[in-house]
């Protein structure tokens, strides 16, 4: 720098101002041009900055400590300065240097650069995984060696030590070992009794199901009267993946269920999962042990379903194992994917990209996920329209019965399509009946050939459900792809065991080291509330009143006029007038299922209660089951669109019900006659309010809120063989680092340097 | 669904012709439609899907019976303003690819194919302007055996076929086949188009929507440096292109009809768009004339030089070369090529590989292989590839982008063309424009576009189409225009608030380009239209689009927002298959919950609160009044508190 700091700083560092004062700055410190940073802190000042400000401001960069923030109870145990980071999509001329970490928990690197969140106002921002750190838990492999390809790391020295540190505690080989057992997280403490201004929100927790209370209410929820919970697993008696408490059908006795578990595969006997409000109910089992001949045990189950039915009709069997994947195929398609999607380099990048469509075909991912869709509908339409009860049947019952269960009671049950219920759906279908999580993402390594990302495509099934539907959840697209990574990230007790007797155990031998395991369903431990906020559909809360901090939404007038809209709906949908009006009659025909959604809707809005008969049937044809850009590519900045793409259509839908709640509070308060209490932008708990000043909005991508920067601006051109870039209107500098692709990505941090595109203005 | 538009034509000709021959049964529809349609302008669709009513269960299907009990119509279709039925065969079986057969009478007028079900209660009514049909085979002859083997297939541009089985013994397709080929194909029969035969009043006139001179002005013309130039006035100049035309100030007219000499068709370098701040242009040309022997002229390097110098922010200007460099150089023997960067000091060559009218043509044929009428769904991904269709929409969008980037970032001029500069040409400059110039992203701007780039500019409009045609084996027909609107969809899909019109409008736009229901896509160039017409003698398409602007608004549309360039991502990734259009005949295929009625609802809703809002406020202001005994309310009291909309309300 061109004064003091220079022998503050090892390394060479450019100030670019920009355009304006390109000679203003020279760097006079010792030059040894090894490491350069490229720091361009003029961010969106236009005017001249003289250089006092420049120096005053350098300054305080680097005397700022390059030290990872750590969380209580994570620990540094190797580091490595000087180091640059490269971005996989440059041409590794131009790393951003600094230093590197290995804690028990996470890579971090940490560098004198600005984050590039504090040049943005918005994006989602983790409290506990900023953007420069790779949790150990998605790190796949590292690639060691000197050449550059390979390593998006290069090392002034040593490079051995963390590399070693990285590879030792990247892949720990006991469970215990995991960082979610040093984790003692501060605020948890205080959750319960901090009053989290989300909490409003979401007004009661989640249902865990781990004692027998959490049964009954969804049992009485339902409605289904010939179940109860039975105790017959208490201390894992008859099955070490069945949770201590389930439910079974009411003439089947605690010595009956225990005396069939022997008979079951791991003394899984049949368990009862949701009841249709016709009486029809589906139940998860598994086959009877090779090794047994008393298949009376079976018929006893059988029987047992039939007595429960209120009209006594036999049950349905559908075979998991025949209609979705095997847990290998799987794994093998989401390397596949994972490969497709974080492509090495900007060259491999191109090459693939007129291939692209037989590329992602080859992947069988959407297949599967079509595959797994089907079985769902094949199971609901046996429960709704047969009106019999269903038995999903899987060898172990702990993977494609937990995914299929869970998309039926998704589809017929508007309840799960609530963050809460959803929620609760997970911790009932895959946490508490043994979805083996430890051995499908194999945060510890344990065994080969265990590995399968079910729990993942049970998440890009949900959002099929979502694209075709979009008002019909309570949460958003933001909501299923940072539930995919919290999964990934083994922080969370929710996703780190194979069974709740695991659990148990683990928790009762760590108990003197005071571990504290959190559930992923405390949000408020990873983000702030606004960004939480993020997780709200505007179309769902508009159409389900759920602003809850808006006193109009109870009164009737408010009332009324949701039934004029719903009106509107309901002849849109079927009836003559509105048809008229609606430009869409030729191209979109409404199906049986949009005219029941609109029947149910008016019952709605009279009862103020949510839908009931909402039935959500999917389109599985090819052409209807889209790649999940959104989730799969957010990291690869080559594709983000600057200024577009989903997030644009979802600020304006926010914006837009987020007046609507200004306006019914208007209403309230003059019907009232109480005053307007001053309402913030963001009270009707949506991340957008209508009075988004539009400048902080107008430099998000495609990628908002996952990559918060705009990305460079970039386009592939015709030839396959150019890039360029152009520092145009929304070019924002600063960098980014996509920290694990699709997630248990290489390891590898993508990361681009967008003060390269300075240098590289025009074509490369 | 279908029913109600064919009601709504129906009531429309009632209206029109006054004829009440029809009441008796069309009292209660009457009823129905007039209170709640505030306009009388219906749309006149020109194609409706066949929606199957097959999978509705039965309780759905009850429902719509007693809607339909009510209004039921005989067979007849619903006339428009200068339409005359020209056959009905009764008892014709349509083979639906979804559905199965169903029995029915086919109609034939000068303008449609009208086809309703006789066998089911609830109505299943085909409906497809002539002019979409490019092929009519008779399939099976006076030997066929076997239920439905005889009678007509029918193939349509707007990718579907439609079959007929007629019984051998009511000799009723001979009747039809004769009077499709008539009136399918008018032009091989020396009848008029239909176009010039529909008389319609929509309120608004859409040929005043573009004027050349008004739109030279909007984009800050004339300058010191470009001025408007009557030369062509009379089309001698040029027969391709409009008469009104903007050129570089510093040459004359001689020097005009110098460099034309050494263009294609004389079609010169002019104005296409112009920044309003850096001065940077898009001209559009046809390729020049160097041939083998290379040859060059003075005169066109000076006036490359001129648009260059009209510039003063760049020192060098891109020639941007829509074909491959193969092609390009291909072009020389038959006379043509392209620019030496040597002779053509400061100039840059750049061809952007976009494929000719004889490649699209086939991709277009793959790709309605495979949506229609059966998906593989095994392979759709694949399969969508192996046509090539989204590669090539790929590299035009990547050509536009190249080009507003030029103009954007670079401050750099460009002058475009390809062979005749009147198809890849006009696909890049109008996508380049739509980029760089907000203006074009609104329903009126976007109309002015196509009218400027498109119908003055010369694009074959009746040769690529092929109007009323029979020969549809000509090598000149390609779906240039669909392609672009394609594209536009795409760049609509990346930036979904960005642009005022719907999806649906575009899907109008390529309905009528088949219809020749509106004479906007009749002809192949200005003069054309001049020498015809059509001004007065057809009705435009955006009469009818103008007249229902609600119709075809976004409702998502920030146009606060969305003031700056526009760069959409031309990678595979980011493109998409444009399923609503290329696959709508599938019940399938469409949307369960259309998110865009959502949308609206929305603002539907919206709307509906601030009114009431109002409302409340006027009745506590008056009760005020009364309370306080005051004889006028304070001045401003009643006006309604209105909470400011950032978003434009439709």
């Amino acid at each position: 720098m061109t004064t003091n700091s220079a022998s503050k700083s090892t390394f060479t560092s450019y100030v670019d101002l920009k355009k304006d004062a390109p000679e203003a700055i020279e760097s006079s410190g010792e030059r040894r041009g090894t490491f350069k940073s490229y720091i361009n802190w003029s961010y969106g000042s236009k005017k001249r900055t003289d250089i006092a400000a420049v120096s005053k401001a350098a300054e305080d960069v680097f005397e700022q400590k390059l030290e990872p923030k750590l969380l209580s109870g994570e620990i540094i145990i190797a580091q490595a300065h000087h180091v640059l980071k490269y971005n996989t999509f440059g041409d590794l001329k131009h790393g951003v240097s600094g230093s590197l970490y290995c804690t028990n928990f996470k890579i971090s690197f940490v560098t004198a650069e600005r984050s590039s969140y504090d040049m943005m106002e918005l994006g989602q921002r983790n409290i506990l995984v900023s953007e420069n750190d790779i949790p150990l838990t998605c790190v796949d492999a590292v690639h060691q060696g000197n050449e550059l390809h390979e390593s998006c790391f290069t090392f002034a020295s040593s490079p051995f030590i963390i590399v070693n540190t990285i590879l030792h505690h990247a892949f720990p080989t006991k469970l215990p070992l995991l960082f979610a057992f040093s984790f003692k997280p501060k605020q948890h403490v205080e959750e319960n009794g901090h009053d989290a201004p989300i909490a409003k929100v979401i007004a009661e927790p989640t249902l865990h199901f781990r004692d027998c209370t959490d049964w009954e209410r969804e049992l009485i929820r339902v409605g289904a009267q010939r179940f109860r919970v039975t105790m017959s697993n208490q201390d894992f008696k008859i099955s070490d993946s069945l949770p201590e408490y389930f439910v079974v059908p009411s003439c089947l006795t605690d010595n009956d269920v225990t005396q069939a578990s022997h008979h079951f595969v791991d003394g899984r006997v049949l368990t009862w999962s949701w009841t249709h409000k016709n009486g029809s109910s589906l139940y998860r089992m598994v086959p009877l042990r090779m090794d047994t001949t008393q298949d009376h045990h079976e018929q006893r189950m059988l029987a047992a379903v039939k007595e429960s039915h209120p009209k006594k009709l036999p049950s349905v069997w559908i075979d998991v194992e025949k209609s979705c994947p095997t847990i290998a195929y799987l794994q093998s398609s989401y390397l596949k994917l994972k490969d497709l999607c974080v492509p090495e380099s900007m060259k491999s990048f191109m090459n693939i990209d007129d291939k692209w469509y037989s590329q992602v075909d080859s992947t069988r991912w959407l297949h599967y996920t079509r595959k797994c869709l089907q079985t769902a509908i094949k199971t609901a339409s046996a429960l709704r329209n047969q009106g019999k009860s269903v038995i999903i049947k899987e060898s172990e019952g702990r993977d494609f019965s937990c995914l299929v269960s869970s998309l039926v009671q998704i589809i017929l049950d508007p309840h799960y399509r609530t963050q809460r219920g959803f929620q609760g759906l997970i911790q009932r279908e895959w946490v508490v009946m043994g979805h083996p999580f430890l051995d499908r993402y194999q945060h510890v390594t344990l065994t080969e050939g265990e590995e399968s990302p079910v729990f993942l495509l049970f998440l890009a099934c949900v959002w099929q459900l979502m694209n075709q539907f979009p008002s019909s959840f309570s949460f958003t697209d933001t909501y299923l792809i940072t539930l995919w990574d919290c999964s990934l990230h083994g922080l969370f007790e929710t996703f780190i065991f194979n069974s709740e007797r695991q659990r148990y155990r683990a928790f009762m031998t760590d108990h003197k080291t005071h571990a504290q395991l959190v559930s992923v369903w405390d949000w408020s431990l990873q983000f702030k509330e606004e960004d939480i906020a993020l997780f709200n559909n505007p179309l769902y809360c508009v159409h389900h009143g759920q602003h809850l901090n808006c006193p109009g939404c109870n009164t009737n007038d408010v009332r009324t006029f949701d039934l004029k809209l719903d009106h509107v709906n309901e002849n849109a949908n079927e009836g003559i007038p509105a048809e008229k009006k609606s430009p869409y009659r030729k191209l979109s025909q409404c199906n049986k299922m949009t005219e029941e959604n609109s029947s149910s809707q008016r019952k709605i809005s009279v009862s103020g209660v949510s839908r009931k008969n909402d039935v959500l049937i999917p389109e599985v044809s090819a052409p209807n089951i889209i790649f999940w850009t959104q989730c799969y590519l957010r990291w690869v900045p080559s594709v983000h669109i600057v200024g577009g793409g989903p997030p644009s259509e979802y600020l304006q839908q926010c914006m837009v019900a987020d007046e609507i709640h200004q306006l019914r509070m208007k209403i309230h308060s003059l019907q009232t006659s109480t005053p307007l209490t001053k309402t913030s932008g963001r009270d009707s708990g949506l991340y957008f309010s209508f009075d988004t000043p539009a400048k902080m909005v107008e430099n998000f991508t495609s990628a908002f809120p996952f990559s918060p920067r705009t990305s460079r601006l970039s386009s592939m051109l015709g030839d396959g063989t150019s890039w360029f870039s152009s520092s145009g209107l929304f070019f924002r500098s600063s960098s980014v680092s996509s920290y694990d692709g699709i997630l248990k990505a290489s390891g590898s941090m993508s990361s681009t340097n967008t003060n390269d595109d300075i240098d590289e203005a025009g074509e490369m | 669904m279908e029913k109600k538009s064919s009601q709504e034509l129906l009531e429309l000709e009632e209206r029109k012709t006054g004829k009440h021959s029809r009441q008796a049964s069309g009292t209660s529809l009457d009823s129905l439609t007039s209170s709640d349609r505030p306009s009388s302008k219906s749309p006149t669709s020109a194609s409706s899907g066949s929606p199957s009513t097959e999978n509705l269960e039965a309780q759905e299907l009850k429902i719509l019976r007693d809607a339909n009990s009510k209004l039921a119509q005989p067979e007849d279709p619903p006339l428009l303003n200068g339409e005359k039925i020209h056959a009905i065969a009764k008892d014709v079986t349509y083979l639906c690819p979804f559905s199965g057969p169903v029995r029915g009478t086919l109609s034939v007028t000068n303008y449609k194919l009208f086809f309703k079900s006789t066998d089911r209660e609830t109505p299943f009514i085909i409906e497809a302007p002539l002019g979409v049909i490019y092929r009519v085979e008779k399939v099976g002859g006076s030997t066929s055996r076997g239920e439905n083997a005889y009678g007509l297939e029918l193939f349509c541009k707007d990718f579907r076929n439609l079959r007929f089985a007629h019984k051998q013994e009511n000799h009723s397709r001979r009747l039809v086949h004769e009077k499709l080929q008539m009136y399918a194909f008018p032009s091989s029969n020396k009848l008029p188009l239909f176009s010039y035969e529909f008389k319609e009043d929509f309120g608004e006139n859409g040929w005043d929507v573009f004027d050349p001179i008004t739109e030279y002005k909007r984009q800050g013309l004339p300058t010191e440096s470009w001025r408007i130039s009557k030369i062509n006035e009379n089309y001698e100049f040029c027969d391709t292109y409009p008469s009104v035309l903007a050129v570089p100030a510093a040459a004359d007219d001689d020097e005009l009809r110098r460099v034309a000499a050494f263009r294609s068709r004389n079609r010169i370098p002019v104005l296409s768009w112009i920044h309003p701040e850096s001065q940077a242009t898009i001209t559009r040309s046809s390729q020049p004339l160097v041939g083998v022997g290379g040859k060059r002229s003075k005169d066109d390097e000076k006036y490359i030089q001129h648009i260059l110098d009209a510039n003063a922010q760049s020192h060098k200007l891109t020639i941007m070369d829509a074909r491959p460099s193969v092609n390009a150089m291909a072009n020389k023997a038959k006379g043509g090529g392209y620019e030496s960067e040597d002779t053509y000091q400061n100039a840059e060559v750049v061809f952007l590989d976009i494929h000719n009218i004889h490649v699209m043509r086939e991709s277009l044929r793959k790709l309605k292989d495979i949506c229609y009428p059966h998906i593989d769904d095994q392979h759709w991904l694949s399969n969508i590839e192996s046509t090539h269709w989204l590669e090539h929409i790929k590299l035009i969008l990547a050509g536009a982008v190249r080009i507003a980037d030029k103009i954007e970032s670079q401050k750099m001029s460009i002058v475009l063309h390809c062979s005749d500069g009147w198809d890849r040409t006009a696909q890049l400059s109008s996508l380049a424009m739509i980029m760089l110039d907000p203006y074009y992203r609104t329903i009126k701007g976007v109309e002015v576009l196509i009218e400027k780039e498109w119908c003055k500019f010369g694009h074959k409009f009746s040769q690529r189409i092929g109007h009323g045609d029979k020969n549809h084996a000509d090598a000149d027909r390609s779906p240039i225009f669909l392609q672009f609107i394609d594209a536009l969809w795409q760049m609509t899909r990346q930036f979904p608030s960005a642009f005022e019109f719907n999806e649906y409008f575009l899907i109008t736009i390529l309905d009528h380009l088949f219809s020749c229901l509106f004479g906007t896509f009749l002809c192949n160039c200005e003069r054309e239209q001049f020498k015809e017409d059509v001004k007065n003698k057809t009705v435009s398409l955006w009469s009818y689009t103008n007249s229902q602007m609600d119709d075809f608004r976004n409702p998502l549309y920030a146009a606060y927002l969305n003031q700056h360039v526009l760069f959409p991502v031309a990678s595979m990734r980011r493109i998409e298959l444009w399923t609503s259009y290329y696959v709508r005949w599938n019940p399938r295929m469409r949307p369960q919950e259309p998110i865009h009625q959502r949308n609206r609802e929305l603002l539907e809703l919206r709307a509906q609160l601030q009114k009431k809002v109002e409302e409340l406020q006027r009745e506590i202001d008056a009760r005020e009044a009364r309370e306080l005994g005051l004889q006028t309310p304070p001045p401003g009291a009643s006006s309604p508190t209105r909470v400011a909309s950032p978003i434009n309300a439709s």
